[in-house]
């Protein structure tokens, strides 16, 4: 009788010490986990300021490229019509009545395309106008103002149901199919520009191609190492910004076609 | 001297498991609904309660000295265990923790166990003994309690684990199974020295364990969506 109750004493010590380590694991992987849980929310929270201070980078040099094309587009546009309606004007012989209404003519014709040249870049830099509109329409429209120039051929097309996304979102894709468009316009010699705006489930797609020059394979790898930093660069920084993608594909004399993805969410 | 102190150990654990899975049981109807993983384990609390007071009324005891039982007490027993080890898997197939790989194996696991106890309920020594099946029912139950702390290590920390009802019963299980498996491990040796009133000590010990455990997982927050 006396083996057996230490038998049970001795059963019930290692089942004590037993149940002491276990629970000594338990608050061991308690303990591991919470640790490794407040160094995940430190790096999360690091990637995150990370993340804020590229985003507010880049925000300062969108504005700051903003700034130069309003500068360029007065210097080339609105200042050289307004130069040539002043040169016109300080001509004017009023003896001769004929040309002097001629030059007034043209003058006011100079003013009236600088009056619209300022116009189009109030409302192509108004973020309103997207709130208001949407991003479809004011796409829409900027197109139709680039067709009206008689330069250029624009094949829009949409597929699936329109989706809205959120305003700062809508945003930042009409400023990458304005950078896109600009481009076109700029460089690429083009005459014919397809759109393509794709309604996925997920995500919204949009495609714009054109058959003008292209750029050779150097520059796209310049673009996809980073070594570049101009348009093409801040097209991708936006379109990271609107968590989704940007992929370009070009060969010289091809054209050029830039696909950005947005999703909804 | 010793033997009366066992004899009020033995009671008073009893009495103090019949409380606890009780409660456990009251609690988790209450709160079932609140936690999706553990929606069905008052069933199993409740099994516990009326098993041991099916046990304590149809095994006739010597405290400290060998069983008498009768075939229905080792079929109460046989039918509790696969109550047992269907809430519990139940309950792993239902943790977000495990991956789907995961659960595959455990479905696995599931249908060997059950092919193991249908095999059993054939053989003669069934309605004799339930030491063998015990063990074979921890090694199974443990694997998947194994398999989800590896993988709640292996994905990015982002729970909270004190506000984590499958945490919480997992350890239960986790303390309970490991605490029984070398005690049914030797099951014939205590036989062979009439101690078996004393592994349902240690029984009743990791049941109150268990069910504080999911008492405690039951009383977790419920996560809201955001």
């Amino acid at each position: 009788m006396q083996t057996q109750n230490s038998d049970i004493i001795l059963l019930i010590i290692v089942t004590s010490i037993i149940l002491l380590l276990l629970l000594s694991f338990i608050a061991a992987v308690l303990f591991l986990y919470q640790k490794k849980n407040i160094v995940y929310h430190k790096e999360l929270s690091d990637v995150k300021n990370s993340y804020d201070k590229n985003l507010l980078q880049t925000q300062l040099e969108m504005q700051e490229q903003t700034f130069q094309d309003i500068s360029r587009e007065i210097h080339d546009n609105i200042g050289l019509s307004l130069t040539l309606a002043k040169l016109q004007l300080n001509t004017i012989n009023f003896i001769e009545h004929n040309s002097a209404a001629e030059n007034v003519g043209s003058s006011i014709d100079l003013i009236s395309k600088a009056i619209q040249d300022l116009s189009d870049i109030s409302k192509s830099l108004n973020s309103e106008l997207i709130k208001n509109d949407g991003f479809y329409n004011t796409l829409r429209n900027e197109t139709e103002k680039i067709c009206r120039s008689g330069k250029y051929t624009i094949e829009f097309t949409e597929d699936g149901n329109i989706v809205f996304l959120s305003a700062h979102k809508e945003l930042i894709l009409y400023r990458i199919a304005q950078e896109a468009l600009n481009n076109i316009l700029k460089h690429a010699c083009a005459d014919f520009i397809w759109i393509k705006l794709k309604y996925e489930p997920s995500h919204i797609g949009l495609l714009i191609r054109d058959n003008g020059k292209g750029f050779d394979k150097h520059e796209i790898e310049k673009y996809r190492s980073g070594k570049i930093n101009n348009g093409l660069i801040n097209m991708r920084t936006r379109a990271l910004m609107l968590g989704g993608t940007l992929a370009i594909e070009s060969s010289a004399g091809k054209g050029t076609s830039i696909y950005v993805t947005a999703p909804y969410q | 001297m010793v033997l009366i102190k066992h004899d009020n150990l033995y009671i008073i654990l009893n009495l103090l498991m019949y409380t606890i899975s009780l409660c456990c049981f009251i609690i988790g109807l209450a709160q079932h609904k609140k936690h999706k993983e553990l929606s069905h384990l008052y069933i199993y609390a409740l099994a516990s309660f009326i098993q041991n007071t099916v046990g304590e009324m149809l095994i006739k005891r010597k405290i400290f000295g060998f069983y008498v039982t009768t075939k229905f007490g080792i079929s109460a027993m046989h039918v509790f265990l696969l109550i047992e080890f269907v809430c519990i898997y139940y309950f792993f197939f239902k943790t977000k923790i495990i991956s789907d790989l995961a659960k595959k194996m455990l479905v696995l696991l599931f249908a060997c166990f059950l092919c193991f106890y249908i095999r059993e309920t054939l053989t003669p020594n069934f309605f004799k003994q339930v030491g063998n099946f015990y063990f074979l029912d921890s090694c199974f139950i443990l694997i998947p309690c194994f398999v989800y702390l590896i993988q709640l290590f292996a994905k990015p920390p982002t729970l909270n684990l004190l506000n984590e009802p499958s945490f919480w019963f997992n350890s239960g299980i986790l303390i309970f199974f490991t605490l029984t498996l070398p005690v049914f491990f030797m099951i014939n040796y205590f036989r062979s020295k009439p101690m078996l009133a004393a592994i349902d000590i240690i029984n009743f010990i990791g049941y109150s364990i268990i069910f504080l455990f999911l008492i405690r997982a039951y009383l977790c927050r419920p996560k809201t969506a955001i």
